[in-house]
């Protein structure tokens, strides 16, 4: 999805020009500064709920059914993560880009209501979540809180959770959307060409298959924080 | 066999897994002494040919027998990841107890046999463990019905269950009972067909195979995709440092509600769940106590002095392949 949006806007830029109005107003038609960024930084995963699970069997007909052999209830772990992220700014307003994150949440799932009184257990496997996603960042520069320049993104991408020393891989996709603050440290006017920045982002993701196979789309919140390099 | 106690019944030099070492193997099999070996035993040729005892009783027809019967083979045959066909051929006036090469389904009376509604026997070639025919009786001291009397006992459903050791099939474990105040016991619950004791009269639940039966089957005639689209899970139960022979162990996946059995066959405690879907598992440990013990093993040494254990580790499962090996440390009563 972000080749085809990167494709598109490379076959249709446009030189900036100047216009001159009426009011001596000028304007420009494209972006000015920086058009690429690259970041990386790191974050946390938030916990979602896979779903219960009762080990059932078929009861005879004078016993209420089913019959539980045990119960089962699956969550995925929060964890920390490592995010990698490049962009492509389109106007001065909209950014498109592709980010990948790696994290471990380990997958627990509580054992209880045994039939024959085995003993409450959390049952864990540990995995390792890839996520590639690509999507659009829209930066709001009217509501700055001074350099902080507030933004809302969205997009969508796959996942893969290898399990267990790659013994089990389960693909998904997933899809975001959030938004956070982005602030440019550095400055043109000291001649630097490249600008750095901080980046803190705030998201809602949907996942879906993978690792929530038959779950339907389990939410969770992702935060993370970042530098980044534009130029 | 099926009953309110149940043996599988093995004809002509065969025994169930005697205390002589097997080869690991997913699911209890019939087996038999072949060229001095311990070797399950399976049909080597498709279609697998039966004939229908032309004998009925009051209120079951030949005709209804085998009516039922063939719905029951039709339930084995429709398991798509196992490479199974059956033929009817016909009528005969064989009785299911004669060693006549031929597949016998029909009625006998065994009065003696109070807690026996069925049994399957069998003639194996002793050399290749290839069974050569396998006769089934409905013991007709109980009453049966091809139409889901309540009254009596379904006749599709323990035929269903008596395929299964036709096809060579041993019992499941999969299953809870209680202790009835005359002795002997009740089922509660059943996960598996292949449970050595049926439901009540009327009941005609293990007319649909669950996923244990498929999985043991599939086992045991795989079709060309079954080996690849599977995997299987793989680890030893352990009570003080020493293997538990004969635990039986239970794999569920919480996604699919899919509950598979095995048992520790090797003496450190081994076992292995073949016939698993792609996934991550949990697994149960219990001891062989909700039926007689002679319904699975032909074996003094069944330790079920401990507690049942649900494994605090999940097991992820790969398509064509193994989990790695684990221990489940299991505590005494």
């Amino acid at each position: 999805m972000l080749v085809a949006a990167l494709a598109c806007v490379g076959a249709s830029e446009l030189p900036a020009r100047a216009q001159t109005r009426g009011n001596g107003t000028a304007t420009r038609s494209g972006p000015s500064g920086p058009r690429f960024e690259v970041g990386g930084g790191g974050g946390a995963l938030g916990p979602s709920a896979l779903g219960d699970a009762d080990a059932d069997l078929r009861a005879n007909g004078a016993q209420p059914s089913p019959y539980r052999l045990f119960s089962s209830e699956t969550r995925l772990g929060p964890s920390a993560l490592l995010e990698a992220r490049v962009g492509y700014r389109i106007t001065p307003r909209i950014t498109a880009e592709a980010r990948l994150t790696v994290g471990q949440p380990s997958l627990r799932s509580a054992l209880s209501a045994d039939v024959e009184g085995a003993s409450f257990v959390v049952a864990t496997v540990a995995t390792t979540e890839y996520v590639l996603d690509g999507g659009v960042v829209m930066r709001l520069p009217e509501i700055a809180f001074g350099r902080w320049v507030p933004f809302i993104s969205g997009g969508a991408g796959r996942t893969r959770s290898v399990y267990d020393r790659r013994v089990l891989i389960e693909n998904g996709s997933d899809a975001y959307a959030g938004g956070g603050f982005i602030a440019a440290l550095g400055s043109r006017r000291a001649g630097i060409a490249a600008r750095t920045g901080l980046r803190v982002d705030v998201r809602l993701q949907v996942l879906n298959g993978g690792v929530a196979q038959d779950a339907g789309a389990v939410p969770r919140v992702v935060a993370t924080g970042s530098v980044f390099v534009a130029f | 066999m099926r009953g309110l106690r149940s043996v599988a019944a093995i004809g002509v030099a065969a025994a169930i897994l005697c205390g002589a070492p097997v080869p690991l193997q997913a699911y209890l099999r019939l087996s038999a002494s072949v060229r001095g070996q311990t070797t399950p035993v399976a049909w080597g040729r498709m279609p697998v040919r039966w004939f229908a005892s032309g004998t009925g009783i009051a209120g079951t027809s030949a005709a209804d027998l085998q009516a039922a019967v063939n719905r029951a083979f039709g339930a084995w045959e429709a398991v798509p990841t196992a490479s199974i066909s059956f033929q009817f051929v016909g009528f005969t006036g064989a009785a299911p107890s004669d060693e006549d090469g031929l597949s016998v389904f029909g009625f006998e009376n065994h009065p003696d046999e109070d807690r026996t509604l069925a049994s399957t026997s069998f003639t194996v070639d002793t050399v290749t463990g290839e069974i050569l025919e396998s006769d089934v009786f409905f013991n007709t001291a109980f009453p049966w019905s091809a139409s889901g009397a309540a009254t009596a006992f379904d006749l599709q459903s323990i035929a269903t269950h008596e395929i299964g050791h036709f096809l060579g099939l041993g019992h499941s474990a999969l299953g809870e009972t209680e202790l009835q105040a005359g002795g002997g016991r009740r089922v509660l619950a059943t996960a598996a067909v292949m449970f050595p004791i049926a439901f009540g009269r009327g009941m005609a639940a293990d007319r649909t195979l669950q996923p244990d039966d498929i999985a043991g089957v599939s086992d045991t005639y795989p079709d060309g995709t079954f080996r690849e689209s599977t995997g299987s899970l793989q680890g030893r139960v352990r009570l003080g440092g020493r293997g538990v022979f004969g635990a039986h162990v239970a794999a569920f996946n919480p996604r699919t509600g899919a509950l598979v059995g095995g048992f520790a066959l090797g003496r450190e405690g081994e076992f292995v769940i073949a016939g698993l879907s792609p996934g991550v598992y949990i697994v149960r440990v219990e001891p062989l106590d909700d039926v007689a013990t002679d319904s699975f093993f032909d074996d003094p040494g069944l330790d079920t002095n401990f507690r049942a254990t649900l494994y605090d580790h999940l097991i992820a499962v790969p398509a064509g392949g193994a989990s790695p090996s684990f221990d489940v440390a299991v505590q005494p009563k």
